[in-house]
């Protein structure tokens, strides 16, 4: 048996003041009366019931039993069921959320001891499997002995990823015999869990955004306490120029706050200026320099296309020789080579007006295409696969050569560019080419838990039990107990 | 002081019983006198004095018949105040109590000329009054009581070894923490006194509040107990004390007496109405 809060024993302290004022209590109080006269004939009907005196020291007794367990209530002492499978899997929570700091200690330091508990409770021949558990798991051990467990897990160190459930689940129901998860999350998992820390206290930034043409900062919080709080999050950029809010969210919910950016700010920090147990996602930079940008090359003269790239934040155009990502052309030749490329073509006319109708992908996401026309078309290219289409020939596809390519028409004889699905088309085509890689310049923080549990991680005939046995709620009863029959006591002695 | 005098103008103080000794007086007496209460006839007996015989009854008889009148006396006020030390206790004090019911009576007494007898009893009987009459020893008496400090332990049956109580009133202030009160109240009676006991107890003595463990220490012998002075010790003692205040009044009333219970909290005026109203 161990204690989660070891302090706690000091409370026990408090027995002795119990029994100094038991026996500050006993002592004899001298009392005047005018006679003894009617006392005596008292005392000598009261002293035939000698028991009185015995009832006052079970009385005690009782009363430093229920101290005592009170004193061991608030140590929290828990124990471990002994395992003598012959297998036993152990899923590490190695997520950023497991960074907690409790009591001076990480929950990640407490899981690892945990692990180290358990062990000691395991039978010897008994083969363990660790899988560390974040966003791609691993297998360091694999039917490895507890000392093997023990030597490698002194080691290893907690990651900024999040926990994927799915991942989790395919991970452990490949193995047999007893699993368990040690993690600080109410997980929705029908497991062993093997919880670390009391209660994770968490506040944290949930996404962040910058809204170009307002020049906003957008923050969704994200509150991960039961309880409603009130939240201090402030904006500070390189020049120490710094703005709070305060906005109060109900517990488990989200709450988007929106700061106005000063101009020229190169970046700005977005904090949450309340004390929790995480610190990693109370933190965010918004990187608004020019240097974090990609770099885009425009190689045709188009003024609706130009405006629409213009008002995407985390791109600049910039001259070919400036060595650009991404080249935006009308006629490509071998300097291409290996390079990312958006061919504009002026196309052929068509002879009426055609509507526009979009295939499913990530560039027509948001889009709406109401009411929207082409007078021109290019021709299709095999390999590639359509995004816009009017009357099945393509206005604009997208393939892979040699590295990623679009081609499409220049949109100047549609209607689209007086759209606000014009700009989203852009967008959308950009964040294809960049793959995600501007997500860097927004630093947003991951989820803490990610992924959808498709089932138990259990095995068949296998019961679920808790490998942690916490013995605060037999206390709690059993002082419920002696309470009753300290009243009993209680009410005969007096 | 003067508010209680004030409320005792309109008590008086009027023994039930015929009064046997004592000089001639305003109460009616046990045998036949010379009082304007007439009594009865009786056949004239030669030797007795002639103008005693009704001439009206001889004129209607023939026979020699004299006129019979009671005899009117004088009423001795004997008043006994217990300043034994166990008459020092409670809050409010029982001595200060007892103090006031004495100068009420004795008050009472002088202002209706009736002799006044003023005794203090603990260990031993004292006299401080004796055969007073009239309003103007009433300063005296107050200086008197006022000197009186309660000390040593009590021991009544001194009452028992006094053999000259004029007949009259006895009124007995204390609270009677003794065996022998049955003895000292027959001796009363014997004694021809119209016996009225005073029986000033405090609350703390009805209802003790004390709790834990206590040494209980006498004040006036200074004897100690160690008790346990829980739920069910309380309850026996004022069960005890509920018994022992039945027990006094019980013996006080069958010998045709008046009990009057004085508790330190009570008004005096009441305390003055039970004890002397129907008087």
């Amino acid at each position: 048996m161990r204690f989660l809060n070891p302090l706690g024993l000091l409370s026990g302290l408090s027995l002795g003041f119990i029994l100094f004022l038991y026996f500050k209590k006993k002592q004899v109080i001298e009392q005047k009366v005018s006679s003894l006269f009617l006392w005596e004939e008292a005392i000598k009907e009261v002293e035939g019931v000698k028991s009185k005196k015995i009832d006052h020291w079970i009385l005690l007794l009782i009363q430093l039993l229920i101290a005592l367990l009170i004193v061991f209530c608030i140590a929290k002492p828990i124990g471990y069921e002994s395992f003598k499978g012959k297998e036993i899997t152990i899923g590490l929570d190695c997520s950023y959320s497991m960074k907690a700091m409790e009591k001076g200690k990480s929950h990640f330091e407490e899981g690892k001891n945990k692990i180290l508990k358990i062990l000691q409770n395991t039978d010897e021949n008994t083969k363990v499997n660790l899988i560390l558990l974040k966003e791609e798991n691993s297998i360091p051990i694999e039917r490895g002995s507890k000392e093997d467990i023990q030597n490698y897990i002194k080691n290893i160190h907690c990651t900024d990823e999040s926990l994927d459930l799915t991942h989790a689940y395919e991970s452990m129901k490949n193995f047999s015999g007893k699993k368990m998860i040690v993690t600080n999350k109410e997980l929705p998992i029908k497991a062993s869990i093997v919880k670390v820390g009391e209660k994770l206290k968490n506040i944290g930034i949930h996404h962040i955004d910058y809204d170009f043409y307002t020049k906003k900062a957008l923050v969704t919080i994200e509150n991960n306490n039961k309880e409603d709080e009130e939240i201090l999050v402030s904006m500070m950029n390189e020049k120490d120029q710094k703005d709070i809010k305060k906005v109060k969210i109900n517990g488990l919910e989200k709450e988007n706050i929106s700061f106005h950016v000063p101009i020229h700010s190169k970046k700005v920090k977005i904090q949450i200026e309340n004390e929790d147990m995480l610190k990693e996602d109370n933190t965010s930079i918004l990187l608004l320099e020019d240097e974090n940008q990609k770099k885009v090359f425009l190689g045709i003269e188009n003024e609706f296309l130009e405006k629409a790239l213009e008002s995407i934040p985390y791109i600049k155009l910039v001259k070919k020789e400036e060595n650009p990502e991404l080249y935006i052309v009308d006629q490509i030749d071998s300097s291409f080579k290996n390079k990312k490329i958006w061919v504009i073509k002026q196309g052929e006319d068509l002879k009426d007006p055609v509507k526009i109708s979009k295939k499913d992908s990530i560039f027509v996401k948001d889009m709406t295409l109401k009411n929207i026309y082409t007078k021109n078309s290019i021709s299709f290219k095999k390999g590639y696969m359509n995004i816009l289409t009017a009357e099945k020939r393509p206005l604009m596809m997208y393939g892979k050569e040699d590295e990623k390519r679009v081609e499409s028409i220049d949109f100047k004889s549609s209607n689209i560019v007086y759209t606000p699905d014009f700009p989203i088309l852009i967008k959308n085509t950009i964040d294809w080419f960049l793959d995600g890689e501007y997500l860097n310049f927004y630093q947003p923080p991951k989820p803490m838990v990610k992924g959808e549990l498709k089932d138990t991680i259990k095995t068949k005939n296998e019961k679920i039990e808790n490998i942690e046995i916490h013995f605060t709620k037999y206390i709690v009863f059993f002082i419920l107990l002696l309470m009753v029959l300290e009243w009993e006591v209680y009410r005969r002695a007096s | 002081m003067d508010q209680l005098l004030k409320s005792l103008e309109h008590f008086k103080i009027i023994p039930r019983k015929k009064i046997i000794k004592g000089g001639k007086g305003n109460y009616r007496g046990a045998g036949l006198g010379n009082s304007l209460d007439f009594y009865g006839h009786k056949e004239y007996n030669y030797g007795e004095d002639l103008k005693k015989i009704d001439w009206k009854a001889y004129g209607r008889t023939q026979k020699l018949y004299t006129k019979s009148f009671e005899e009117e006396k004088q009423m001795d006020v004997n008043i006994i105040l217990d300043d034994s030390l166990s008459m020092d206790f409670g809050e409010p004090n029982k001595w200060e109590m007892a103090k006031y019911i004495a100068l009420g009576l004795g008050y009472m007494t002088l202002k209706q000329n009736d002799f006044l007898n003023f005794y203090t009893i603990n260990s031993t009987l004292e006299e401080i009054m004796k055969k007073r009459k009239g309003k103007e020893h009433f300063y005296e008496l107050t200086q008197k009581i006022k000197d009186i400090h309660p000390k040593g332990d009590t021991h009544f049956e001194n009452i028992l070894n006094m053999n000259h109580f004029s007949s009259g009133i006895t009124f007995f202030i204390s609270d009677f923490f003794t065996k022998e009160l049955d003895k000292i109240i027959d001796f009363l009676t014997i004694q021809n006194q119209e016996v009225i006991l005073f029986h000033v107890l405090s609350q703390q003595e009805i209802n003790p509040l004390y709790g834990q463990e206590l040494k209980l220490i006498d004040v006036e012998t200074k004897e100690s107990r160690k008790i346990e002075m829980n739920h069910q010790m309380k309850e026996i003692y004022k069960e005890k004390m509920k018994k022992f205040i039945g027990n006094i009044e019980k013996s006080c009333t069958s010998r045709n007496g008046r009990y009057v219970l004085s508790q330190t909290n009570d008004n005096i005026i009441h305390i003055f109405q039970k004890g002397l109203g129907g008087i």
